[in-house]
């Protein structure tokens, strides 16, 4: 049930063997993104009955100090991160194996639609719910920083390249400096008996 | 980096180079301790940073042994980078201490894999932070690039 614009850009691609210039898919995919968007505000501010699986842009709930700031950030990286891997894997072949093009063209096509549909729906979500008081806004900052730290730690971890690694533990580091920083700053803002 | 004979496998040299590290940050905290008297707060974290390189320190010696190989002995004394007369020089030490060990343990985390790389990814953290107390500023890629 993908409205017209986002038909349009995916038959219109298919049938194309050179890339479309990127402005125009991009404003396409926006367009889609946007409509779809739109059609989940019913105007009365009750969420969408039937919301499309994720071109969602939701219904923002009552704010709550305790959410991780953009609940979908860490799926929708990953997302795109597996996205760009198989685009590149696609492109390194087509470079060796020219013959392919006709074949593998549309379909590297159709990974850079995703990147720029995982790209734009990014761009058009609501924005992450932000606590009222400001200490609570950094004490959610704060927990988004420490779960990072840790992500970036276990990635260091298990990384093949030991440069690689070198890089995800300093920004494990960096992040876990940040939690300490935002601890200061929430101790020294008023109200700051809000829950840590 | 602490050069070791050639004879010994690459896991004891970057092993022995922690402990080198670590024999140096616990000097230079003995005598930042000494400095900071009349300020309780940086004693304590003195003392805390004191313990923690202490620890750190008899952690690597185990694993130096553990490999088979003879810990390397701390220097009898270190040439301190800059002078230590009162508790601003003594807090600009501290903070040269565990930069050094970002760093130190940033290369470690390059060169090791496994349980060592855990160890050196924790390291550089604690280093990272503790440098915070010492009133150094957080920085993009602590160990790695300069602030």
């Amino acid at each position: 049930m993908l409205p017209g614009p986002a038909a349009e850009i995916c038959s219109g691609s298919v049938d194309r063997v050179d890339a479309p210039p990127v402005t125009r898919r991009k404003l396409l995919v926006a367009a889609s993104v946007g409509l779809i968007a739109a059609a989940g505000c019913t105007g009365d501010g009750s969420p969408s009955p039937a919301p499309t699986p994720g071109l969602t842009s939701g219904v923002s709930p009552e704010i709550d100090p305790g959410t991780e700031l953009d609940p979908d950030a860490a799926l929708l990286s990953a997302a795109r991160r597996d996205e760009a891997r198989v685009l590149h894997l696609i492109e390194a072949v087509l470079l060796r194996h020219r013959d392919l093009r006709p074949q593998l063209s549309p379909l590297a096509e159709h990974h850079r639609i995703h990147l720029d549909v995982l790209d734009t729906e990014v761009g058009v979500r609501r924005p992450p719910a932000v606590p009222r008081t400001a200490v609570a806004a950094v004490r959610g900052l704060q927990r988004a920083e420490r779960r990072t730290s840790q992500l970036r730690g276990g990635e260091a971890g298990t990384a093949q390249s030991g440069e690689l690694a070198r890089y995800l533990a300093s920004m494990s580091a960096s992040s876990a400096q940040h939690v300490v920083v935002l601890d200061a700053l929430a101790r020294a803002l008023p109200g700051r008996d809000a829950r840590r | 980096m602490t050069r070791m004979p050639a004879t010994e496998t690459p896991d004891v040299t970057v092993l022995q180079a922690m402990l080198a590290g670590e024999h140096a940050a616990v000097y230079a905290y003995g005598v930042l301790g000494g400095r900071l008297q009349t300020a309780p707060a940086m004693q304590l974290l003195a003392r805390e940073g004191y313990l923690q390189h202490r620890n750190r320190r008899d952690d690597v010696i185990a694993m130096v042994r553990t490999a088979g190989a003879e810990p390397v002995a701390a220097e009898v004394g270190y040439g301190l980078p800059v002078p230590v007369d009162d508790a601003v020089q003594a807090r600009t030490l501290a903070r040269h201490v565990e930069d050094r060990c970002s760093v130190l343990y940033a290369d470690v985390v390059a060169a090791a894999t496994g349980n060592m790389r855990e160890y050196a990814i924790a390291a550089l953290i604690d280093a990272a932070t503790r440098a915070l107390g010492w009133g150094a500023e957080a920085t993009a890629l602590p160990g790695v690039l300069r602030p």
